[in-house]
């Protein structure tokens, strides 16, 4: 400041000493001009010696107010230099503050090893910086989408690129993380390349809204009814223009429907029973197939989480009128191979029969055991054609179900009775545990009364030389249980996934083979899913098993007896 | 009245032959043949049996319209019909009986046991279906 100020000083000293010599000088000629003619030689002489030291003393002030002038002004461009150098400094400051408040950063050296990262790179990958610090980047890669990426970076800002593209990376979690990245290498004085600075905005939000838009918009033009909804309260969380068209729903009322509210007589305690498999996560997907209003129509529904953390069922309705007449189609055709499979068995079983019971002579006794095998393979022949028959039926939703009240124990002891003679003729005993008197069930006491009989005499085959065989019906949480369980040699776990489909093949743990068509389970699956009732296993091997079908609440009420009392046993 | 004349109407050969050991031979009933719808309804007309044993799916003329032809006609209108099928389902089956069928065997059924089975429908004790595949011996 000083400084400053001196040169000021000295600046107008100079300008006003000039200023006054040459007045001076100026004035001085113009006297000396005046009085010319009278001036004597010496006095000239003295005039002119004081005029040029005057001079040179203004030549001396003249080159002093050049040279103030001059660091003056150079003096003016260092501070206008510095003021800038300041401005700058700033500039990089803000910039860099706001680059590390918005994106996320880090550093890598050549070799691609992180070796700085800020705050938003902790918070969006989930490291902390000691755990990546030294660490290769290629940690975030995920291995098998994104390394031919890391390679192409590398690749790039060796040959002194700078790279730009949209990522998928992988946080600390396993989660992906969607990014937009710019990597920029750096070089020192030699031109080597000595680092990485890469750049990164986190997209993964806008990424997924956009495929959450992707979804939505594809749903939109589905002819099939979507339904989306709250699993704790069944509201609609979303529905599709084809389910909002039929329902006759806004876009707008969508939050203060139910999924109740999709169909007149939606019966909530048969869908919490129907989905109840997806809540326990024992199943993905549950299907039903319904007659709705407009149709038969198949409902899949499956359990979802939102991005938010809410549980939500997923269904699906879709028309399966046109599969009906397909099916329809292939029934009448399997009836007719059906019909042209029994005439000629007629003839063969009927025809066997005659001989062997001697209405065509008395035949031998080696005869006669030929004919047994010729009618007994006739007979599997047969079941074979009636259990494909009819599971073609119930498939193509052609078995009629008469669905009425039904008072089950009365069922359970015909059933007992009618399979006797079977499980006599194998030397295995039946016996009952009853936990009621009486018990009224929805259903339809024929087709109950064929899955009874395929379970009783699936039992007895595989019961060991005499064994008992045991049908109880008892309560559960969820209404009644109807079970058959044996002292067979009991199924591996592996077995027991494929036991209810259509021709099974299982090898029996004992090693002993037993008739059957393969059918009989899925034949026993297909009518209890009509019914909807859940049909399972539970067995052990060498321990026996036991096969069961549990009926929902809503399909019974118990009539008399004591829920509490011990069961009435019975041995037949 | 005791049943005794028996006319059965069936185009497979072999079924005749069958139905013929098991209701002449064994059943030691009257039985006459016929092996299309047309042939029956003269035949039924001409014999007068005690009951008709039609078979349901016949080529030409379906044991349905024979059945139709023989309500039809006042002289035979009267005479029961019991059908034979091989066609299972139980709707039909029930159509049939609720139409004044007085029974329905499903084929195949048990030669052995066929007249005696048609003796207890005829004597009403038994109005159901028969010959079951299960209850084949």
């Amino acid at each position: 400041m000083f400084k400053r100020n001196l040169d000021h000083f000295l600046l107008a000293f100079a300008a006003l000493a000039a200023t006054f010599s040459f007045v001076i000088i100026f004035s001085r000629q113009i006297v000396f001009l005046r009085d010319f003619r009278n001036i004597d030689r010496d006095s000239a002489s003295a005039f002119f010696t004081a005029q040029t030291s005057l001079h040179f003393v203004s030549l001396i002030l003249i080159a002093f107010l050049i040279q103030a002038f001059l660091r003056l002004r150079r003096r003016g461009f260092e501070r206008q230099k510095s003021a800038l150098n300041d401005r700058m400094v700033r500039e990089i400051d803000f910039r860099e503050t706001a680059i590390n408040t918005h994106a996320i950063v880090s550093v890598t050296d050549r070799d691609g090893r992180i070796r700085e990262v800020n705050e938003n790179f902790e918070a969006a990958f989930g490291y902390t910086r000691d755990e990546v610090l030294g660490e290769s980047s290629e940690l975030l890669y995920d291995r098998r989408g994104e390394q031919a990426r890391f390679e192409e970076i590398r690749d790039a800002t060796q040959a002194g690129l700078v790279w730009t593209g949209e990522q998928r990376l992988r946080r600390k979690s396993g989660e992906y993380i969607y990014v937009n990245s710019t990597v920029v290498p750096q070089f020192d004085d030699t031109g080597a390349h000595v680092r990485n600075i890469t750049i990164r905005t986190d997209v993964t939000k806008a990424r997924l809204a956009e495929a959450d838009r992707f979804l939505r918009e594809m749903l939109e033009e589905l002819q099939d009814e979507v339904y989306i909804y709250y699993v704790d309260t069944l509201q609609i969380s979303y529905a599709n223009r084809s389910a909002r068209n039929r329902c006759e729903w806004s876009r707008e009322e969508l939050p203060q429907k139910r999924i109740a509210d999709s169909a007149p007589n939606f019966d909530e305690n048969a869908f919490r029973f129907h989905v109840q498999p997806l809540v326990d996560g024992c199943r993905e997907i549950v299907s039903i197939e319904v007659m709705h209003p407009k149709g038969p129509v198949e409902i899949s529904t499956r359990l979802q989480e939102r991005a938010d953390g809410r549980a939500v069922f997923v269904s699906v309705l879709r028309d399966t009128s046109w599969r009906k007449e397909i099916e329809s189609a292939k029934v009448s055709s399997i009836s007719t191979v059906s019909h042209e499979l029994r005439a000629p068995l007629t003839s063969i079983l009927g025809s066997l029969r005659l001989l062997r019971g001697g209405a065509v002579g008395q035949i031998d006794e080696q005869a006669a055991s030929v004919v047994d095998i010729a009618q007994r393979n006739g007979k599997r022949l047969l079941s074979v054609v009636n259990d494909i028959l009819d599971i073609e039926k119930i498939h193509a939703n052609q078995m009629d179900f008469k669905m009425e009240d039904v008072e089950l124990v009365g069922l359970l002891n015909e059933a007992i009775e009618m399979n006797r003679g079977y499980a006599t003729e194998h030397g295995i005993g039946l016996k009952t545990r009853f936990d009621m008197d009486r018990a009224v069930i929805q259903g339809d006491a024929n087709r109950l009364m064929q899955v009874l009989t395929n379970l009783l005499s699936n039992a007895v085959k595989f019961s060991p030389d005499a064994g008992v065989v045991e049908l109880s019906a008892s309560h559960t949480e969820r209404g009644l249980r109807v079970s058959v369980r044996d002292t067979g040699p009991g199924i591996p776990p592996s077995d027991q996934k494929k036991l209810f489909k259509m021709f099974a093949q299982l090898n029996p743990v004992d090693g002993r083979r037993r008739d059957g068509t393969g059918l009989g389970l899925a034949i026993v699956k297909s009518i209890l899913k009509r019914h909807q009732f859940r049909v399972g296993v539970n067995s052990k091997v060498g321990e026996g098993s036991e096969f069961y079908f549990d009926i929902p609440r809503d399909k019974c009420r118990e009539e008399g007896g004591d829920a509490d009392a011990p069961g009435h046993e019975r041995v037949a | 009245m005791e049943l005794k004349k028996i006319l059965h109407v069936d185009d497979d050969e072999d079924i005749r032959t069958i139905v013929q050991i098991a209701l002449e031979v064994v059943g030691q009933f009257e039985l006459r043949q016929c092996p299309d719808g047309p042939s029956a309804v003269t035949a039924v007309g001409q014999a007068r049996p005690d009951l008709v044993l039609l078979d349901v799916m016949m080529p030409g003329m379906s044991g349905r319209e024979v059945w139709e032809a023989l309500k039809a006609d006042p002289a035979t209108a009267d005479i029961p019909v019991i059908f034979v099928t091989a066609k299972a389902e139980d709707d039909f089956s029930e159509q049939l009986r609720a139409d004044g069928a007085m029974a329905v065997v499903t084929k195949p059924f048990d030669p052995m046991t066929l007249a005696d089975d048609l003796r207890r429908i005829w004597a009403g004790r038994r109005t159901a279906e028969v010959a079951a595949p299960s209850e084949l011996g």
